[in-house]
């Protein structure tokens, strides 16, 4: 029975943990007032198919670069495709004068900065990133 | 003007250097992409789609776009292209260098966006981008389906793209006008002369379903336009262009598939020409990936039959040693009377050729 409760409590843990467990974390500006995200909606928002965060607000998405461990992660869960299938996305919407590509930053320090200075921005950092003040975690649904 | 010409490639070389070449935006609201496909051709038996026997490197497409983002929301955009096509007439007939587009877009928040100015119409899978190598399986869009037809509108468009619970829709309206060259061929002759859409009105949509990879689209355009005739003034002519398209891509490949309908009137006469093709491609590794095609085109005149179809099939290698730079091997065969740089009568005997295409193509 302990052995049991225990297994559940671990189960209950891992489940309600916001991506860490995929290697990534997916942040935003302390004053939004989301708690948790829709993966389809997350990958929208970083396609600029949806310009708003789902309960409303503008949404500022903004990658890492295309070698970082958090992007490949980020794009292999989110978006269920590899960076180069997305980098092949963009080009498509460059080149057909629709969008550009979200703003890429080297390191999660400069993600946390970023999401940090814009109110409606959201990024993803490595899962054991200290997000400071400013920026909080949101969970993916 | 050649000197005006090459200061103005030498300064954009210039710009072109300085700027990092990056697919992302930065905080600069100034971008600047670009892509250029180079490559060498060679056909058997007869020249077609601007490719001699003898093969030739006069071969490329190339295009330079500047976007200034004002805004978040506001945007302004510029692309200049740059082509070769061989022994095809219709490049004696346009400019080394010619303005694609030039626009201004607004996006409001509710995610719907407005452009004004010259935007290449939004049409099925690769209408807009049928010329940048990097993201074609072939060195061109399929050639018995996109021709060389209208790409750009002058005018107004307005887009709108949404969530429908666990679809996606984009769905795009247009008007305005448009002008292109088309090449008429005589036993003696080619002449290019230029159509004068003076009336385009059109939309597309595409809907992203949730099976992931995979959207549908379907589009209409209804336009009045005055075509050339030798000999005479022009006639005018009006058509509607109704199109469908499926597009299934996932991790290891994709398929592809469209389908358009073209019906025109002219002098009394009505005519209809179907183009349909099929892609299928598979990604051995990351970097190489196979890719097979057929393209098809077929007319009739009103009350009569189909009179014979031109096809063209073909086999692909692609290398992708990053996304902005792809090396490509593709071989066709060709038959009928389409694209060929030679007189060939719609009605007599059909002619047939092979040709390779070697090129690279690069993309910032």
């Amino acid at each position: 029975m302990k052995r049991f409760l225990l297994s559940l409590a671990a189960l209950v843990v891992c489940t309600a943990t916001p991506a860490a467990a995929q290697g990534y974390q997916v942040v935003v500006n302390a004053a939004n007032p989301i708690t948790s995200i829709g993966k389809a909606e997350l990958s929208s928002i970083f396609l600029k198919k949806s310009s708003r965060f789902p309960g409303g607000g503008a949404a500022t998405p903004v990658d890492q670069v295309r070698s970082a461990d958090a992007r490949v992660a980020f794009s292999k869960t989110v978006h269920s495709r590899p960076v180069t299938a997305i980098a092949a996305y963009w080009q498509q919407q460059i080149f057909a004068g629709a969008e550009v590509p979200p703003p890429e930053k080297a390191d999660d320090a400069e993600v946390i900065s970023f999401v940090r200075a814009n109110p409606g921005a959201i990024g993803y950092v490595s899962s054991g990133a200290s997000l400071g003040s400013g920026v909080k975690a949101v969970t993916i649904k | 003007m050649l000197r005006i010409k090459q200061l103005a490639l030498t300064a954009t070389a210039g710009l072109l250097l300085a700027t990092p070449p990056l697919v992302a935006q930065s905080t600069n609201p100034l971008t600047v992409h670009g892509y250029l496909s180079q490559g060498y051709a060679v056909a058997s038996d007869n020249p077609v789609n601007g490719i001699p026997v003898r093969g030739t490197s006069d071969y490329r497409a190339a295009a330079l776009q500047f976007r200034y983002d004002l805004t978040p929301g506001d945007a302004f955009v510029l692309q200049f292209s740059h082509r070769r096509l061989g022994v095809n007439p219709l490049q004696n007939a346009e400019d080394a260098v010619t303005l694609d587009w030039g626009f201004y877009q607004h996006r409001f928040a509710t995610g719907t966006a407005v452009k004004l100015g010259k935007f290449a119409i939004p049409r099925g899978i690769y209408s807009e981008t049928r010329d940048v190598g990097t993201i074609l399986p072939f060195f061109r869009a399929p050639i018995n389906f996109y021709y060389e037809g209208i790409e750009t509108l002058d005018g107004i468009g307005v887009n709108h793209r949404q969530r429908v619970g666990a679809f996606g829709l984009d769905v795009s309206v247009y008007g305005g006008s448009a002008d292109y060259v088309s090449v008429t061929r005589t036993p003696t002759l080619a002449i290019t002369s230029a159509i004068d859409v003076d009336r385009g009105v059109g939309g597309w949509g595409w809907l992203e379903t949730p099976i992931s990879g995979v959207r549908i689209g379907a589009g209409l355009i209804d336009f009045h336009a005055f075509a050339p005739v030798p000999g005479t003034t022009p006639r005018e002519l009006d058509g509607k262009l109704s199109q469908v398209s499926l597009d299934v891509t996932r991790a290891r490949g994709f398929v592809r598939s469209e389908f358009s309908s073209l019906t025109s009137e002219m002098a009394g006469t009505e005519m209809t020409q179907q183009s349909y093709y099929a892609q299928g491609s598979l990604n051995v590794t990351e970097q190489l990936s196979l890719t097979a095609q057929a393209d098809y085109l077929r007319g009739k005149n009103a009350g009569a039959s189909w009179g014979r179809r031109s096809v063209d099939h073909a086999l692909g290698v692609n290398v992708a040693l990053n996304p902005g730079l792809v090396l490509k091997l593709e071989g066709h065969t060709t038959r009928g009377f389409n694209n060929f740089d030679r007189f060939v009568s719609p009605v007599g005997p059909a002619v047939a050729a092979k040709y390779v295409i070697s090129s690279v193509s690069v993309s910032f």
